[in-house]
């Protein structure tokens, strides 16, 4: 029974809990490093008062962190689908580049201390895209000029929404309001034609019968004299 | 009482182009309204194919070019 000889427990390994999982393929290192595509996130205040300076910000941070730029370029600016530090909208900045094994804790602590910084992210990757070293040279170019972002505005809540659709539904109203005046106006100014073109004609007619009016008198106390004369059934 | 099958995204989707977390308009067909990845039965993906998707749109939610929720 003593003979037994305890034997060493083995290492605590949890290979046996991914043995029947499949893991997504990793990719290649080669001999310098590993070839990341970083994809960050820059604050657009940054970008609006100078984009090569933001983009400095980040190719600096990477170079010094031993890393060998192969392309860098602006991806987009666009809105984010939900606020991150409080920004509405960020310029998103991609690269790839080879980084020696071992620097990339560092580099990721670095970016997480610099605040122009967002949010990144950095994959592994076998090669770098064709159209990539086409799409950031083409940026290099001193020619080429990068638009200012929008302004970032304040994030529209249900309450402005419901302000909205109450003064879009006041506009609505008061462009039906003034249509109808318009309308009525409109309408007026006909009638006052039509009134004057008729009125000139009458007071033509008018101009033209006051010779006979004036005439008439005498006729009609002719006619009330014979009338007087000639009525004794009257009196 | 039956259950009923909503039909599948597309046919054979394995075959389309490499899934990538920057193809935003791709990933968008494989979200429902409320913004939650489609089931397996509805992408119609294999079981690679489905992980990736996942992957790629979990990495787009993460740099804010997908919601979360919707």
């Amino acid at each position: 029974m003593h003979d037994a000889v305890p034997q060493p427990l083995e290492p605590l390994t949890f290979g046996h809990l991914l043995k029947g999982r499949s893991t997504l393929p990793k990719a290649k290192e080669t001999p310098l490093g590993q070839i990341y595509e970083g994809m960050i996130l820059l604050d657009n205040n940054v970008v609006r008062a100078d984009w090569r300076k933001a983009k400095a910000i980040v190719t600096d941070t990477l170079t010094k962190y031993e890393a060998t730029i192969h392309t860098a370029r602006r991806w987009d600016e666009r809105a984010l689908a939900y606020p991150i530090k409080g920004n509405q909208r960020a310029t998103y900045f991609l690269s790839y580049f080879e980084l020696p094994n071992g620097h990339s804790d560092e580099l990721r602590r670095a970016l997480d201390l610099n605040a122009s910084v967002l949010r990144y992210l950095f994959l592994a990757v076998d090669e770098i895209p064709e159209e990539e070293s086409d799409l950031a040279s083409a940026e290099d170019d001193s020619a080429h000029t990068v638009d200012a972002p929008p302004a970032d505005g304040p994030r529209p809540t249900a309450f402005d929404e419901i302000d909205e659709a109450r003064e879009s539904e006041r506009q609505r109203v008061r462009d039906e309001e003034d249509g109808a005046k318009a309308a009525a106006a409109e309408r007026e100014a006909e009638s006052a034609e039509k009134s004057d073109s008729d009125s000139e004609p009458e007071a033509e007619a008018e101009a033209e019968a006051k010779p006979e009016t004036e005439a008439k008198p005498e006729e009609a106390a002719a006619t009330t004299a014979t009338s007087d004369g000639d009525s004794p059934q009257e009196s | 009482m039956p259950i009923k099958k909503t039909l599948p995204i597309g046919s054979n989707n394995c075959d389309d182009p490499k899934i990538n977390y920057k193809d935003l308009e791709y990933l968008g067909k494989y979200l429902t309204p409320q913004g939650q990845i489609v089931s397996r039965r509805r992408s119609n993906f294999c079981t690679q194919c489905q992980k990736e998707l996942k992957q790629a749109i979990k990495r787009a939610r993460h740099l804010a070019l997908l919601p979360f929720v919707a």
